[in-house]
């Protein structure tokens, strides 16, 4: 599903990411930790194609990532990021429907019936739907992007320490609809426990390198 | 009937008001004197210099010099709206179609269809009238291309999670350009809704002064706010628009080098 090899990445002259290799199959839970600035979120904004690499490629469900794929990879990979970002004056539902009006994303538009389902599982209530996003504390904002990450149906779901700002009473909850999914790959960057814990592969970086892969029987 | 002339006698009454501000600068220890002494002597000599141009204009009064002044209007103005919008001079080419398309559009549509002088090309129409209408377009596209690069650098994050969800550049970009829009048109219906009221604009206090009645200045001056109001829309919608092939890369990311302190 995700394929990185001998990556490369430096800003003026210095190196973020070093040599990195590894490949994830359908399916696999990975976890990425490491202290901070070893490079972990830049490698995600490599992936994503934010950062241009020296050298090295990374392919996802074989496609590299390169202008002409654009379109094919983003339909393919979700990215949740640490903090939830909404537009001033959004409102719940229109910061969930905003990329379901997107050309990319039209054919798969969400039901309010789905969305709500997934307000009960995620132990949001019904009436946050139609609230304004800046009415919302860090942790129901961060499980209305997970809920939107879902509803786009992605395969690979990049997410970024999207645990932290969830209380221990829901982290469980929604890192089950996540990590239960066999259809989904994840690569998840986290100092956290419960992830560590939920995850099949822990790849563990320093200074830029991968440090070590451990694979769970 | 002309307005009546001002002699130099009276432009020096006219500058000794000049003085109160003096004053009140000196009082407030406000160190601004260069300042005001700098921009009143700039607004004088560049205003003198306009006033000898014009008349060798007004008396040729060919198109190709009408054209050919008014695209450097053009250029001063695109160099100027790329400059205080914050952005780099490399934008220039990517910018300057959108006032030629708004402000040559515009000029032509009311010149041949509502203005009508003979000839069609007079300087004296062209001119003036293509200068409002880049004065407010300027104004009007600063703000808006101000607001809509800095909207997206400052919520940066915000951006890409829409662009690495499927969003083209077009699709992503959408809310930020909304919020720009509206703070570029604010001003202007600010302006717009209190004309007469609180103001009376400069090009019909000049008409009345020239010896036209009232009731003529106003319709040139309604003509001249429809006029200001469409090619500040074209001429603003379309700078956003053109420079959005600079202003992002392939993958629809920001480009942080477009800032002028990047």
């Amino acid at each position: 599903m995700l394929k990185i090899e001998k990556l490369n990445f430096a800003i003026n002259g210095k190196e973020i990411i070093k040599d990195i290799s590894f490949k994830l199959k359908p399916g696999e839970k990975a976890v990425i930790t490491g202290e901070s600035g070893t490079g972990k979120t830049t490698l995600f904004r490599t992936i994503i194609g934010l950062h241009k690499p020296q050298t090295g490629t990374i392919e996802i469900d074989g496609l590299k990532i390169e202008a002409q794929n654009l379109d094919k990879i983003r339909q393919r990979i979700c990215y949740i990021q640490q903090e939830t970002r909404a537009i001033p004056d959004q409102t719940a539902h229109e910061f969930i429907y905003f990329p379901f009006t997107f050309k990319n994303n039209r054919h798969i538009k969400p039901d309010r019936e789905d969305i709500l389902e997934y307000f009960d599982r995620f132990n949001l209530k019904r009436k946050l739907f139609d609230s304004q996003m800046t009415d919302l504390s860090g942790g129901e904002k961060q499980r209305m992007a997970i809920i939107r990450g879902l509803l786009l149906k992605r395969k690979l779901i990049l997410a970024d320490e999207i645990s932290t700002a969830i209380d221990p009473s829901n982290k469980e909850k929604v890192l089950d609809e996540i990590f239960n999914d066999k259809d989904l790959t994840v690569i998840a960057i986290t100092h956290d426990e419960t992830l560590l814990n939920k995850a099949s592969t822990i790849i563990s970086m320093e200074s830029g390198k991968i440090a070590s892969i451990e694979r769970k029987q | 009937m002309g307005a009546q002339d001002i002699g130099i006698f009276e432009l020096i009454i006219a500058y000794a008001t000049l003085l109160i501000s003096i004053g009140i600068l000196r009082f407030l220890k406000i160190n601004l004197f260069k300042d005001l002494v700098t921009s009143f002597s700039r607004m004088t000599i560049q205003l003198l210099l306009v006033g000898l141009y014009l008349s060798y204009i007004f008396k040729y009064n060919s198109l190709w010099l009408n054209c050919l002044y008014i695209l450097i209007m053009m250029a001063a103005a695109n160099h100027s709206l790329l400059k205080n919008s914050g952005l780099k001079l490399q934008l220039f080419s990517f910018t300057f179609p959108s006032l030629l398309i708004g402000i040559g559009g515009v000029l032509a549509y009311f010149t041949l269809l509502v203005f009508k002088p003979e000839p069609m090309y007079d300087a004296k129409y062209m001119i003036p009238v293509a200068g409002m209408l880049l004065g407010n377009s300027m104004n009007r596209t600063i703000v808006t291309l101000e607001r809509f690069y800095n909207s997206i650098k400052q919520d940066n994050e915000g951006y890409v999670s829409l662009v690495t969800m499927g969003g083209s550049v077009s699709e992503s970009i959408m809310p930020y350009f909304r919020t720009a829009y509206k703070a570029g048109i604010a001003p202007t219906l600010a302006n717009f809704a209190t004309i007469g009221l609180v103001s009376l604009p400069g090009m019909m206090t000049g008409q009345i002064l020239g010896g036209s009645t009232p009731m003529v200045a106003i319709k040139y001056q309604i003509v001249i706010l429809l006029a200001i109001y469409i090619a500040t829309e074209i001429s603003t919608i379309l700078a956003v628009l053109f420079s959005l092939k600079r202003g992002f890369n392939r993958f629809g990311f920001l480009r942080h080098e477009i800032f002028k302190n990047s």
